[in-house]
């Protein structure tokens, strides 16, 4: 279905939308965004996302494209960060893994739900927000990075390794405040003052990972939650200890595994 | 004896291989020697496709009125079947006017044989328009779509029924805005929209005729209805013809016994008849 519409395409009613949907960004800005269309091709945007406040992307300057099929709207675009992003929904290509960037019929991920597809109505303004809010709110049941994915979940849960993923999202965050100061942008006041509430919890967050080899009664104790020992064992993929072991009573089992594991 | 449970071995996993080489999910167990001819496979079927499109690419979005007969000239001389009923149909329709087989064949279809009729008929017109404006309230207030992309739609499809009440507007208009896939792809989309809006309306009733793959009404609108180019079945007629309470008689000429007629909003009081052909995977506009 996709490869007929791309032959029956009208590139005056793409010009024309994208055209309508630039101006009303610039006249509306989105919080959060900087956008820039090629002048040369209304089809590539250049688009910077701001890490939102309160998540571990704060004080990130991510860089995206979005590349824009000929019969848009009938068609979603692609997003794809340019900056190294490391998010449970993003691919290692930088390619972005949201189900309103899926046309219909494809369905690359059998964990998403279908009823969240590309339809016309659909624009760069609700693209923009659902890659906000996945920021904000990954989405671990359909993983376009699985390690990341392991990560995050172990963090929510506040599991051995928790730091892990934070910590990798904050070298990126770092590295792409270096790339905002070459580029002469300067982050909004909020991030800033974002950026200075963060850092207390950096230490916390330094401190857990000295901790770690001592501090194990922290994670016995959310090991001992059989719902989530549960979860932790079919769901990550680091782990290949296979079924067997659930025969077992799978607190006994995990429990040592998840020490000799650091 | 060997030579013989070898070869049987050889030809068990050829089975599973051929019933399931479209999906991709499988591929990583198709062995290599197998993988080339589907890769082959997919090649041709891909090459058949573009070709398909071509050709459907060069048909008119919207064609001109010609006499039914010129069907008997799309079967083949033998196909007694097919010939015979053209002939059934050509006792109440003398005339057909052949839409782009492009998927969006039933609202290009409805939209303009809608649209010529009013044309005639321009007392019509506002009375189709509150269902119009409650279909657009509903999307956005009720629903959750984005209005500043639903408002495009809308007045877009506004624009041209306004146009319909001058005067000097006369069938050329129409045929040229039908023509032009941008306008023409445009009311598509926002006619796609009006059977969305009747089926969330009452999803309790509709999600009975749906196959139990969607869980959800919004799921099959996603896949089924919202998307461009992806062809109309019952459900579809059904929801545009009620929610704007439109009277459309369709003529099913497949492979059964007889022409079928199927009439939807039978009793409607408003002025409009849409008539149209269905052949397997397409509709056209019948003129008695």
């Amino acid at each position: 279905m996709a490869s007929i519409s791309s032959a029956l395409a009208t590139p005056s009613i793409c010009q024309r939308t994208l055209q309508n949907e630039l101006s009303k960004m610039v006249k509306e800005p989105l919080e959060g965004f900087i956008i820039d269309a090629n002048e040369l091709n209304i089809l590539e945007w250049d688009v910077v996302i701001f890490g939102p406040p309160d998540t571990p992307y704060a004080g990130g300057y991510f860089k995206a494209k979005m590349t824009f099929p000929p019969d848009y709207p009938y068609s979603p675009p692609k997003f794809a960060f340019k900056t190294s992003l490391w998010h449970p929904n993003v691919y290692m290509n930088g390619e972005v893994c949201i189900s309103i960037l899926h046309p219909p019929g494809e369905d690359p991920l059998s964990g998403e739900l279908p009823n969240e597809r590309w339809n016309p109505t659909q624009s760069v303004r609700t693209i923009l927000l659902s890659v906000q809010s996945l920021l904000n709110e990954p989405n671990t049941s359909s993983a376009a990075n699985v390690d990341a994915s392991v990560m995050y979940r172990k963090m929510k849960e506040g599991k051995k390794g928790s730091q892990e993923y934070s910590k990798i999202v904050q070298e990126q965050v770092e590295l792409s405040r270096q790339e905002a100061i070459k580029d002469n942008v300067k982050v909004p006041l909020t991030l800033q003052e974002y950026l200075a509430m963060s850092k207390p919890r950096l230490e916390s967050q330094s401190s857990l990972l000295d901790k770690e080899n001592d501090s194990g009664c922290e994670f016995l104790e959310d090991i001992d939650d059989p719902y989530y020992d549960y979860n932790e064992q079919t769901d990550s993929d680091d782990n290949d200890q296979s079924g067997n072991e659930y025969a077992a009573d799978t607190d006994d089992v995990l429990i040592p595994k998840d020490i000799t594991n650091t | 004896m060997a030579s013989n449970t070898s070869s049987e071995e050889v030809v068990i996993p050829v089975e599973p291989v051929t019933a399931t080489d479209t999906t991709d999910a499988s591929n990583a167990d198709i062995p290599d020697y197998l993988k080339m001819s589907a890769m082959e496979h997919d090649q041709a079927v891909e090459h058949m496709k573009q070709d398909i499109e071509k050709e459907v690419s060069k048909q008119h979005l919207v064609g001109d009125i010609e006499p039914t007969s010129v069907l008997k000239t799309v079967y083949a001389n033998d196909d007694s079947v097919y010939q015979a009923k053209i002939q059934e149909i050509e006792k109440n329709y003398s005339k057909i006017r052949r839409i782009r087989q492009d998927g969006n064949c039933f609202f290009r279809s409805f939209g303009f044989s809608l649209m010529e009729q009013l044309l005639a008929n321009k007392s019509e017109i506002d009375k189709i328009k509150p269902s119009l404006t409650a279909v657009k309230t509903d999307l956005i207030g009720k629903f959750g779509y984005p209005d500043m992309t639903v408002e495009d739609f809308y007045d877009n499809f506004i624009e041209v029924l306004d146009k319909l009440k001058e005067e000097e507007t006369d069938i050329e208009y129409l045929l040229k805005t039908y023509q032009d896939s941008g306008l023409s792809d445009y009311m598509v989309c926002f006619m796609r929209l009006i059977v969305s809006v009747q089926l969330q309306r009452n999803a309790e009733f509709y999600l009975n005729f749906i196959s139990s793959k969607y869980p959800t009404i919004k799921s099959f609108l996603s896949e089924e209805v919202e998307p461009m180019y992806v062809e109309s079945d019952h459900l579809h007629i059904d929801g545009l013809s009620t929610c704007l309470n439109i009277r459309i008689i369709v003529q099913y000429m497949d492979r059964g016994m007889k022409v079928q007629e199927h009439k939807f909003q039978e009793g409607s009081p408003i002025n409009v008849t849409i008539n149209l052909l269905y052949r397997p995977g397409h509709y056209d506009i019948l003129y008695a």
